[in-house]
């Protein structure tokens, strides 16, 4: 079985997620190799998904968060 | 600040240090993910001490072959709707149901060359404070799901698990998501200025 680009498409979000089946992995990744406009498509989602991923990550974390939780922890 | 969340119970000190090694290497993900939910850094640090009292204190009713971080995620969650009733009034969305990768569409509309990083030019003055403001026109459960999923990484089960409802609504509300978000970051570029013009290409 081979996907064409449309069935690629309706995959593209779970395949970046790695939440499809091994074998359905497999097929998207076949239809990737072979077709250059669905791989750039699935290449520029995966980087803005990067990108905002990092963005949210970029909080700074209090000094002592840990102490202050661990304190209350111990005075519960 | 400490806060009043109910009667004290003694657990053995092996039952905390078990706690604690459990705990710690997800406070920075839990802290982020507070402050997501509560905008504000003061009362996400206050969230995550609260959610862990609450935790440590019904650690003796956690599986420990389960999931501890979702365990603890689900906790935050509804300690963050306890102390904060879901706001009435959802902020102003843009329900529409925009394409997948709808920021590639907008790339290649404006003629970006994917050689390099397009990504760069369409988002590279997307700090927190857009990508935070882009994820506030977010109705709560798409903003819950799509946030949950960045900053922790969990599985699609682990955020059903956490979130209470089924891997179908978390496939379905990610995705929708992540497609809002988008148009939103879009949009927000727009009014900024950050658009690229034809011109700046």
């Amino acid at each position: 079985m081979n996907l064409n680009c449309e069935e690629t498409y309706q995959r593209m979000q779970d395949y970046l997620d790695r939440e499809l089946s091994a074998i359905e992995m497999a097929l998207v990744t076949e239809h990737l190799i072979g077709c250059g406009i669905c791989a750039e498509e699935f290449e520029f989602e995966a980087l803005v998904l990067r990108k905002l991923g990092r963005t949210l990550l970029d909080t700074d974390i209090p000094k002592d968060l840990e102490e202050r939780v661990l304190t209350a922890i111990s005075n519960a | 600040m400490r806060s009043e969340i109910g009667p004290t119970v003694s657990l053995a000190v092996t039952d905390r240090s078990d706690f604690e090694a459990l705990l710690r290497p997800i406070l920075p993900l839990a802290f982020r993910y507070a402050v997501r939910l509560t905008k504000d850094r003061d009362a996400g640090t206050d969230l995550v001490q609260d959610a862990s009292v609450i935790a440590f204190r019904s650690f003796h009713m956690f599986a420990r072959d389960s999931n501890f971080k979702a365990w603890f995620f689900k906790i935050l969650l509804h300690r963050f709707y306890r102390t904060k009733q879901r706001e009435a009034r959802q902020p102003s969305v843009a329900l529409v149901d925009a394409p997948e990768s709808y920021l590639y569409r907008q790339a290649r509309r404006l003629g970006l060359t994917m050689n390099g990083d397009p990504v760069a030019v369409i988002l590279g003055q997307a700090d927190y404070q857009m990508v935070s403001d882009a994820m506030g026109r977010l109705p709560l459960e798409y903003q819950e799901v799509a946030v949950l999923h960045f900053i922790t990484e969990m599985s699609y089960a682990e955020c059903a698990e956490t979130l209470e409802v089924p891997i179908g609504t978390v496939r379905s509300r990610l995705h929708r998501a992540r497609r809002m978000l988008q148009v939103s970051l879009w949009e927000i570029a727009e009014q900024r200025g950050y658009f690229p013009t034809q011109e700046s290409i």
